[in-house]
This record gives C-alpha cells, structure tokens and sequence, in this order.
C-alpha cells in the first residue's frame, strides 16, 4: 500500500532522513514511534505531501506520489495541535473538504451527519465554534474533518499529546474502533510506547533519522533488535558484569559478561521457578499504583528492578533482603 | 517543456507563485525604486556632475539644522508620550475595569476619524488665547499670559493626544488575544498587579509596541499642521521646508537631501527596532487561551486616580472635536475670533456645501481613490507579508526592505519621483506615460501607504499556525481556495483595520494629490484646501470645518464596517430577512 | 454595497495570494489582476485625452478660482457658450504641474499666473505663442515681447497696517529697523504674494558681481525685511491680528484688501511708497501642445476681453488691464488705483532669480 523507497530527506544541509526504507500494508494501523527529533513527523510529512525527499520515492497503491501535489494524494491528517478553522463552526470545519469538492448540498449534509454520528458529536455541537469545544471535543472535530473524506490512507500526528490521561485512553480505543470499522489504513505518529503498544498493528522505531526495527507490537517488545530500541519501550533493567557472571556461574547461559545484559522488569519475579537463577539483594524502594507493585532492589552494585501484581498480600519494605529471580532466555544482549 | 515542468517540480517553484514574484519585483523596480532614484539622481547630478551643493547650504543654514534638530526631538520624545498615552488608553479601555469605559473608548476613538490641520486647529482653539481652557486658567491665574499653547510643549502636547490611532486599533487587538492564564498564574505566584502589568502583560504586546512606536517616529518626524500652527518662531521642523523646497525646481536637491537624513533616521530606528525584536520570543506558547477578564485595580487609591486620568484624557481627546462640531455650525468669524454669541450659529456652511450640484463629487472621487488604493494595498500587504514571513529562497527575505523604501522619504518626494520619471514614456510602464492620467494618484496612494500596511499585515501573518493551512490543503483544497476560505478569515481583522486606516487617512490626503490629481477627478484634499485657501475669504475656515465634518462621518461609517462588526450586523440583517422570507 | 465591496477585496487579495501556493487555476486571476490595471489605464487615458479628444472641453489652470469664482466663471463660459474645466491650483504648482505634463498636456489655458511664472514657463517651452484681439486697449508695457502672455489684471500687493498704528512705515525698506521687530507679518515665500514683495526689495539691489545677482547691501536689507518680520502661523487669521493690533502691520493683495474692509467694516492704514508698488500683472497664455489652439485663441479673446474684465472687476474687486473696463470699475477700486503706481521691476531678472533668492531666504534669514 505505501512504500518508501530509499527516501532521503534534507532540511537545508541538515539530514533528517536517511536512506528509509519501509512498506505498510493494506488496512494496517502502524506507528511511528521515537523520541522528539528522530524523524518520525518528518516521514510521515513526506507521505503526506508538505516536504519533498531529496532521493528516492514514496508509493501508495503502486503510484508514484513523490511530486504529487498535497491536495491530490488523499490522504487524511490529523495535527497535534488539531489545526481547526476558528473562523468556523464545527459543522464547516468538518464540511469544508466536502465542499472543495463541490459535492451536493444534501450530500455534504448526509455524510457530515453520519460521520458526526461516528465520533458522537452532536447537532447543537455541530453548530457551535470549534472555539467553544472542549479539547476532546476538537480532537474528535479534527479526526471527523479527516475521515469525512474517506480517504485511503489516514495520517495522525500525535493527536491525543494535547489531552489529559483518562481522555487519552478514552480516545485511543475509539480509534482504534474507528480504524477496525473503516478499514483505513492508518499511520500514527507518536513519542508514547504504550500507545504505540496499545493501539498499533505494527511498528517502526526510529532513531535520528534511521529505523531502527520493524515488528508487531509483541516483537518489538519482547525481541527487541537493538539497545535503543529496548530501552525505549517499556521498563528494563540493565544487567552488568557482576549480576551476569552470577548468572552464568548458576546456569550455562553463556551470557558475555563484557555486554550489558537487558531484561523486562516484568519478567522478573521473587518466587522461584525452574530454569531461573536467583540474585539476591535488597529492598530499597516501592511504588504501590493498585494494580501492581514495583520494587527496586539493590543488588551488590547494580539495581533490579521488579514487578509484582497485587494479590492482597503484605508487601515487603524497605530493607527487607530478598532474592529476585530471573529466566536467563529473557535476557537480550546486543 | 515536460522537463521544464519536472525541473520546476523538483526545485519546489510553482509557475503562479513565481508569476506573483515577478509581479512584485516589477512593482517594487518599477514604483518604489526607479523612480526615487531616478529622483534623486535628477537632483544630484547638475551638468554631469555630482553636486554637493546641497550639503554646504544645508550646513550653513542655521534654520535648517534647527528644524532638523527640532523634528528629532520631537520624534523621540513623542515615541514616549505617545506610547504612554496610547498604552494608558488601551488599558483604560480594554484591561483595567474602568467604569464608562465603553464611553471612554468612543473618546479615544475620534483620532481614528480626523487629524491633520482641522485637528490642531481644534486643539488650537481649545488652549490657545481665547480658548476655553486658557480661558479657565485665566481666571484661576489671572496674570497668565494668554498665549502659552505654543512651541515645543504645545506640539507635544497634541502629538500626545492625537497620535494615539494606531494603540487603539493594533494594541487593542493585542490585549485582547493575551492568555488570560499567565495572568492568573503570575497571581497564582504573588505578583501584585504592578508586576503583572509590567512583567507579563506589557512585554507580551512588545511586538505591537514595537510596530507602533515606529509609526509613531514617522509620524512626529514628517508631522506638518502640529509645528506650522502652534509651534511659533522657537519650534518649527523640518517637513514643512522640505515641502518648500520640493515644489522649487530649483531646490529639490535640499529637499531631497534633508529627506535622506529623515530617511537615515528612520532606517537606524527600524534597524534597532528589528534587533530588539529579534531578541525575545513573542509567540503565545498556550495551547489553550483564557479569555482576558478586566482587571479591578485594588488599591482604592490608585483606583481613583486611574479613573481621574481616564476621563481627564477623554475630556482631552473630545474638547477639539467638539469644537470642530460647534465652529462648523458659525461663521467665519466667529472661529477666527473664536467668541461665541448667540447669533454666531448658522446653517450656512452646510447648505453652502450642499447647494452646489457637484458637491458630492469631491467625495465620491475621494472615496473610489481611497478604497482602491486601501485595497490594493492590502492585497500587496498580504501577499509580500506570505511571500516573507512563507519564503524559505534568501531572495524572498529581501522582499521586505524592499517594500519599507516608502517609509524613507517623504511623500512629496515620492509624488516628485513619480512625476520626474513617468513623464516620458519607459519600457518598464510599456512605453505609458504616467503623467496627467487619473492612474498616477492611485499609484502614490498605494506607494506611500505599503510600508504600513505590510508591517502590521506581517504581524498576523507571524501569529498564524502553519498547520491550518496544511490541514485544507490535505482535505483537497487548492492554494487559491485555501488562502480564500481559511487564511483570510482569520487575518481578515487585521487586514480591514489596516483598510480603514488606510481609507479614512487618504480620504483628505493632500500633500501628494496635489502634484498628481488628475484635473476632471479632483480630490477632496485639494477641494477643501482651495476653499479653504489663504486668499479664500473669512467663511473659508468654517467651510474647512463643514468639509471635516462631512469626512468624520464617512470615516467613522467605514470604521465601523471594517473594524466595529458593521460588516457582520449587516450580514445577520440580510440573513434574517432572507430566514424571515424562507420562513426557515 | 461594502459587503460587495469587502467580498471584491477579499477575492482580489486571496488571487494576489493564491500564487504562493502553486497550481495551474491561479494564474488566470493574476493576470485578471493586471489586466484591471491596464484597463485603468486606458480609461483614463480616454478621460485624460478629454481635454484633447473631446474637442468642447477647454482645460484651464487658473490660481484665480477659490471662493465660488470658478463656479462663476464657469457659468459665464457656459452662457457664452464655452464648455471648461476649471483646475484650481497654486501659482507655482500650476508652472510645476504644466512642466511635468510636458508630454501628456491636459492644460489648455492657463490664467491668473504672473510674469515670473510665465517667464519659467516660456524657459522651459511650455507655452504656445498667440494672439488676442484686444491688445491695443491694454498697456503695452505688459505684454510680453515674445508674444506668449497677455495681461489680463493686475494686483498691487499692499501693506497696510491697523488704522491706529502710528508708525506706518514708507517703504519696504523702513520695515527692517529696529522698531518694526515682529510688528509686521510676512506670508510664506513659497506663495504668490510673499514671494513677490520679497523679490521687489531684493531685486532693487541688483549687482552683477553679487551672490545671485545681488549686492552685499541687498542681502543685508532681506536679512533685516525677513528676520524682523513675524512669520504667519497657518491657520492664523493674519487679518484679524492687523485689526486687534498683535500684529499691526501685514502684506495683503489690494482686491483682498477691499473685500477685507468691506467684510469686517474696516478702513487700513496703506503703504505708498516712493518707488511703487509690485504690481502682480496676471495674465493668460495657452499652453503648448493643446489640439484646439484656435478654440483657445477664441476663448482667450472673450476672457481677456473688456466687457468679461470688468463683470470680473464687479464680482471680485480685482483691477482689469483694459482701459475701458478699468474706468468702469467701482469706485472703492478707482479710489484705491488713484494712489498707487506700479513699481518698476524687471520681471525677467526676478523670474530668472527668484527661486535662488527664496531658498536662500528659506536656508539663512528665516528662523
């Protein structure tokens, strides 16, 4: 569906895209996923139409649309900062792509309705300024002035950052609902591994302008290919010298104790199981949020971490000495 | 040509944006630059040679160096009060909770609708020997010397007042689109409302500021009426013997060189004025805007004092209009002695005005020329503004000080240029000759009103989000339609507040017109000038008065369609009479 | 209306627009853009030929026009069947303007300028050369020898001073003593009336070795005659301040002077000095260039006839060149005449010098 064929861009002299490759396929949800500056924004940018790569192609549908210009590719885009007309209401501001095509009145009106319906806007809303909605409500103005077009490709960028948490969560899902109903396939941009996690088909991480791996959300996680990609999703513990020797020494992992070894923190647990090996330490710190508990232990030099769900039972405090155990196969080395 | 078209594609250059560009830069050579050169050369080169004449007689006048010195101290000192007096009467209006301040701002608002000769005239007969207020002083003091309303002070004083059009259209807009949230949270963190004023809400309109008080330096160096009606023997500047010296053939070298020194001033002040800018960063950083909610002054003594000062500035800003409003109901020689009796009034001048058939036609001439060049001006504005503030090419960048030449000389040198360099025909104008055609006006009003026009259009620009204009054009939408639907609904404030401006101060416009105005469609400036001429008799100030009157009236109608929601009350009674019709 | 007229503004501003964006629709507008230019310019050019193409309308330059007389004589040329356009400009804005439109004349007729003016005019072969019929009844003394300007009337410039004011000089020249410091008013060098008193004491010191043409005591004399003066502030109400005595002396034209006394039912003290008085002889030319030369000759021949002359005299207390118009004029006119007498000035040598003259006025002796 969208291929990105050795794609270079430049701002001025600066490289912010090197040599990307990629390919999305047909009805998928994928995601860009880095840190702010990795040139995440900027690929999607170049898909979308406002920058031209200076090498290679960009392909959606088997066409070449490197030099297409924006208002022809349809392709739907949702901005962080939801970019909404002022000077019109709701009803305009989702109508607006709908008149440029110079579509029949009763038809803009018919398919506004509809998609008004979809993202549960309602009359009176559709009436009022974009001005006078409340974040949640725009960021759904702003989604329904991009679906209303039915597009083939629907690009978001970062469109839940500006809100608060609950509502984020609240949001995600719709969309995801949204995606799964329209089939569209969708490319997200975003800093936030878990809604990356949450809501993607695939994935690609990116990292100063490269990529830096390709999977699902399960293979990025737990088959991480490179040490900025594991430390960027989800919490690790890093492993050194003294806490892979021990390991080795129990079991024959054949870990190499002159590289840092990376484990999930949730793959770490304090009973004990066959084939895991156990480190003993200390307790010095725990953060309770209902749902799990997160212990941080001291372990000669080094630091565990470890979560563990909460099952009614008395916590350990700090202080306590303990053995944390760990599967010597979840341990990646790069 | 497929290559071409490809080439085109790939440097980025789209063939209308480049048709524009080139539109622009004939514009810029053909109206701004040529001819100020052609000028200047003119002036300079006598006999093939460059003379530096100019400078020892420049030197050697003892007068000129004084009025040079004089519209110096005028111009910085009004930067001063003018920036206190209109800061003081957006906040009274717009910030502080000022009791009457809708009324206040009505007050405030009469500089937009009048200026010029009839103003300081107004000021004059307030404070000058048989004015009301000198009358006042007198019997508090009675050994006061009646005529004390005159020199320096006395055309600060008005220039305080007066100059105070651009605060209440531009600043006000500013304090308007101030974060309510910062203010809440410097109280959140103990700030007294001093603090706050000073620390957050003045540096946050600094960029308006800025604007303004360059406009402000303009207009105090190039001011006329202030100086030749109230300035005396002690306080004359130098526009006045400019304007001298430009309608002598013979002199225009010591006027264009006196006009190059006002011109070197003013490129250091916006030089400096865009270093200072550079320096902070203005743009809102909220996502979400509060609406600014009036400020009650809490220290009840400073309350009061605040509300003394507001009314006292509006008694101020409405004693000259309302005497223009009397005198333009008496006879002449009521306002050349300015006593009042009972029998001075007369609707005389009005029905003088009005009797002749063709009264109006100075109006309507007016009118057109101001409106079509208000908007072209506007529509240049726009466009350098995008091409600028969009343009990514080192070449777009120096479309600004390209488009600001205007700002450096005064228009009676702009209305010579013109004249010197299109009386015969150029290949740049098609081999046209300019002169004596109705076109050349329109050209100088649009020239002389570009530079402002672009400034405070650049501003709006500044402040839009990039991503709007991304957002319609990945919903289909085309530049044109983008720009048409999007773009100017929300600049669109600016942009007619910058029209009627432009409008209402062209109406009148005289120092130019009168070397370039066309003899079948003659002005109102020129028409009231000649009624109101030094050989015209007694009734010729009371007709000048009736003619003002007339032009507030058409100034204030246009402020309110293009600034006051005249245009929307308007639109909402069409649509309701067409409800009413549908029965909807 | 303004909603049309704001719809117009929006649409012409989003064409100008549009261009920055790139693609193939707007370059229409652009164009269309342009192309209102271009049919501006035509139509002014038809409207700007008028004077030319439409052979009725005669174009007339005049400084003679304010306060209702170009209504006036507009009515008259209309009952005699002319049809004009009467311009109402200064002295030497009127010179300027026809200068500039050198190549694109839109002037005709040009009336009410002086010598100096017309001596410029003449320089700079603006002028056509002509004649009207009723040169013998004027004096010929006024005509110019090259046969390009007629007079038509003449306007002594006065001072006259407060009815009480004692110390009523009797010349220009007395004006530059001590006790005359800021008693006397002086109108703006730029104007017709400032200029040529200025020019009438100068020009009496003339001294081909001297700067511009003037001796040493000549420019001692303009120093003290401007430096002693008080400057008109604009808007004053110079007049009023001869009246009430702040400023009891001031320079005034002599049909302004009449009107001001029959106006303000008051009698002026007037200076008659020795020398004469710079009599401002106003006269007609047609300018070069005009396509209805023989409609102008016609009409010039009507306008600077007796019979108009005197209608004028009549009307605006102004003094007629025709001898038999000026013994018909009414008697506050005839009075004034009989005591005053034309200076005898060389208008070539003022033409040719004046500008310097004033700048240097304007540079050194003015405050």
């Amino acid at each position: 569906m969208i291929k990105y064929e050795q794609v270079e861009i430049k701002y001025g002299n600066f490289v912010a895209i090197e040599n990307l490759n990629l390919e999305v396929r047909e009805g998928e949800f994928f995601t860009f996923l880095g840190p702010s500056g990795c040139g995440k924004t900027t690929s999607l940018r170049a898909l979308v139409g406002f920058l031209t790569p200076s090498k290679g192609k960009i392909i959606v549908g088997g066409d070449d649309v490197t030099n297409l210009p924006v208002e022809k590719r349809n392709i739907g885009m949702v901005f962080q900062s939801y970019a909404l007309f002022p000077t019109m209401s709701v009803y305009e501001n989702i109508a607006f792509g709908l008149k440029v095509k110079k579509l029949p009145k009763a038809e803009i009106n018919q398919k506004v309705r509809a998609v008004a319906a979809k993202i549960q806007i309602n009359d009176e809303q559709l009436r009022k300024n974009v001005s006078e909605l409340s974040g949640g409500q725009q960021q759904r103005v702003a989604l329904a002035r991009a679906i209303v077009l039915e597009p083939k490709i629907l690009c978001l960028d970062e469109p839940l950052s500006n809100l608060d948490a609950k509502l984020r969560i609240e949001l995600r899902r719709e969309l995801k609902r949204l995606q799964k109903d329209l089939g569209i396939t969708t490319l997200y941009v975003t800093h936030d591994q878990e809604e990356a996690l949450t809501l993607s088909d695939r994935i690609a991480v990116f990292n100063n302008g490269f990529i830096e791996q390709v999977g699902t959300p399960h293979e990025i996680y737990n088959h991480s290919s490179s040490e900025f990609v594991c430390d960027f999703i989800g919490d690790i513990n890093r492993l050194e010298t003294g806490i892979l020797k021990k390991i080795n020494e129990q079991e024959q992992a054949g870990l190499d104790i002159h590289k840092t070894g990376f484990v999930r923190i949730e793959r770490c647990i304090d009973t004990e199981k066959p084939g895991y090996v156990s480190i003993e330490g200390v307790v010095i710190d725990k953060e309770f949020d209902g749902v799990m508990t997160k212990y941080t232990v001291k372990c000669g030099d080094e630091i565990i971490k470890y979560l563990e769900k909460n099952d009614g039972f008395q916590f350990y405090d700090e202080g306590d000495e303990i053995s944390v155990f760990i599967n010597p196969k979840d341990i990646m080395q790069f | 040509m497929n290559k071409l078209t490809a080439k085109f594609r790939e440097s980025n250059i789209s063939i209308p944006s480049l048709a524009l560009k080139i539109f622009l830069i004939w514009f810029i050579v053909t109206f701004l630059i040529f001819p100020n050169v052609n000028l200047l050369l003119n002036v300079f080169i006598k006999d093939g040679q460059f003379s530096t004449d100019a400078i020892t007689k420049v030197m050697k006048s003892t007068r000129a160096i004084k009025s040079l010195k004089n519209s110096f101290i005028l111009a910085v000192a009004s930067i001063v009060t003018v920036n206190i007096s209109g800061i003081l009467v957006v906040l009274f209006t717009e910030y502080f909770d000022i009791k009457g301040s809708k009324l206040l701002s009505l007050g405030f608002m009469t500089t937009l609708i009048y200026g010029g000769v009839v103003l300081v005239t107004g000021y004059k007969f307030v404070y000058g020997e048989t004015g009301i207020v000198t009358t006042i002083l007198c019997n508090l003091y009675p050994g006061m010397d009646r005529q004390w309303f005159v020199g320096f002070w006395a055309v600060l004083f008005i220039m305080t007042f007066s100059g105070t059009s651009n605060h209440m259209m531009f600043l006000t807009n500013a304090i308007r689109g101030l974060d309510y949230h910062t203010i809440e949270a410097a109280r959140n963190m103990g700030a007294s409302q001093m603090t706050i004023l000073f620390k957050i809400v003045l540096p946050t309109m600094s960029p308006t500021i800025f604007a303004i008080t360059i406009l402000t330096f303009l207009a105090a160096l190039s001011t006329m009426s202030g100086p030749l009606i109230v300035g005396g023997p002690d306080f004359q500047t130098i526009n006045p013997m400019i304007k001298v010296f430009a309608g002598m053939q013979g002199s225009r070298e010591i006027a264009a060189l006196l006009a190059i020194i006002l011109g070197l001033a003013t490129s250091i002040l916006l030089l400096i004025m865009q270093r200072v800018e550079k320096r902070g960063n203005y743009i809102s950083v909220s996502k979400t805007k509060a609406r600014l909610v009036k400020q009650k002054i809490e220290n009840p003594i400073m309350n009061v004092a605040a509300h003394i000062v507001a009314y006292t500035m509006f008694v101020i800003y409405m004693l000259p209009i309302i005497n223009v409003l009397v005198f333009s109901f008496t006879d002449g020689l009521t306002i050349k002695t300015g006593m009042i009796t009972a029998d001075s009034f007369t609707l005389e001048n009005y029905a003088k005005l009005f009797r002749s058939a063709t009264a109006y036609k100075p109006y309507l001439v007016s009118v057109v020329y101001s409106l079509l060049a208000a908007t072209a001006v506007a529509v240049i504005g726009v466009a350098v503004a995008r091409i600028v503030t969009k343009g990514k090419k080192k070449l777009d960048k120096l479309f600004e000080p390209a488009i600001l030449i205007p700002w450096l000389l005064p228009s009676t040198m702009i209305a010579l240029g013109l004249m010197m360099t299109y009386d015969v025909p150029r290949l740049l104008l098609g081999t046209k000759v300019l002169i004596a055609t109705p076109v050349i006006m329109l050209l100088a009003y649009i020239i002389i009103k570009i530079p402002f026009s672009y400034r405070m259009i650049r501003a709006a620009f500044i402040g839009l989000d990039a991503n709007m204009e991304e957002a319609a054009k990945v919903m289909g939408a085309k530049p044109f339609y983008t720009i048409r639907k999007v773009i100017l609904p929300i600049i669109m404030p600016v942009v007619l507040s910058v029209v009627v401006l432009n409008f209402n101060s062209l109406l009148a416009e005289y120092d130019l017109s009168v070397f370039l105005y066309h003899p079948s469609f003659q002005p109102l400036g020129i028409v009231i000038k000649s009624a109101t001429d030094e050989t015209a008799t007694v009734d010729a100030q009371a007709m000048s008065f009736v003619y003002t009157v007339v032009l507030m009236v058409i100034s204030t109608i246009a402020l309110w369609l293009g600034r006051y929601g005249g245009i929307k009350q308007i639109k909402n009674m069409i649509m309701k009479s067409k409800k009413g019709v549908n029965g909807r | 209306m303004k909603k049309a007229i704001t719809a117009m503004a929006a649409t012409m501003m989003a064409i100008a627009l549009a261009g920055c964006g790139g693609s193939k629709e707007e370059t229409a507008p652009v164009k269309a853009d342009g192309g209102e230019e271009t049919a501006d310019v035509s139509a002014s050019e038809s409207s700007g030929s008028k004077s030319n193409g439409s052979d009725e309308t005669i174009c007339i330059y005049t400084n003679n026009a304010s306060d209702g007389r170009a209504e006036w004589f507009s009515e008259k040329a209309a009952e005699a069947g002319y049809d004009v356009l009467i311009v109402d400009v200064g002295a030497s804005d009127a010179t300027n303007r026809v200068m500039a439109e050198r190549n694109n004349p839109l002037c005709d007729v040009l009336f009410g300028l002086n010598n100096i003016e017309y001596e410029k005019l003449k320089a700079a072969d603006c002028l056509e050369q002509w004649k009207p019929d009723w040169t013998e009844t004027v004096d010929q003394n006024l005509i110019d020898k090259d046969g390009y300007y007629y007079p038509v009337s003449t306007t002594p410039l006065l001072l006259i001073g407060n009815a009480d004011y004692e110390n009523m000089p009797s010349d220009w020249t007395d004006l530059v003593q001590e006790k005359y410091k800021g008693q006397y008013q002086l109108h703006g060098l730029g104007g017709g009336t400032g200029k040529t008193v200025y020019a009438s004491i100068v020009s009496r010191y003339k001294d081909p070795e001297g700067e511009l043409g003037i001796s040493e005591e000549g420019w001692e004399m303009a120093k003290g005659f401007i430096g002693n003066a008080h400057d008109i502030a604009e808007g004053a109400d110079s007049i009023g301040d001869v009246i009430d005595g702040t400023y009891p002396m001031d320079e005034h034209w002599a049909s302004g002077v009449l009107t001001e006394q029959k106006n303000r039912d008051y009698k002026f003290q007037i200076m008659t000095p020795e020398v004469g008085e710079p009599f401002v002889v106003e006269s007609l030319a047609i300018v070069k260039g005009t396509d209805k030369y023989d409609l102008c000759v016609e009409f010039c021949n009507w306008l600077g006839g007796s019979e108009m002359q005197l209608e004028w005299s009549n009307n605006f207390g102004t003094i007629p060149c025709q001898q038999e118009a000026l013994e018909n004029v009414s008697d506050d006119i005839r009075e004034l005449v009989a005591v005053l007498k034309p200076q005898d000035l060389d208008w070539a040598f003022i033409a040719e010098n004046v500008d310097a003259w004033v700048e240097k006025a304007e540079l050194e002796f003015m405050q």
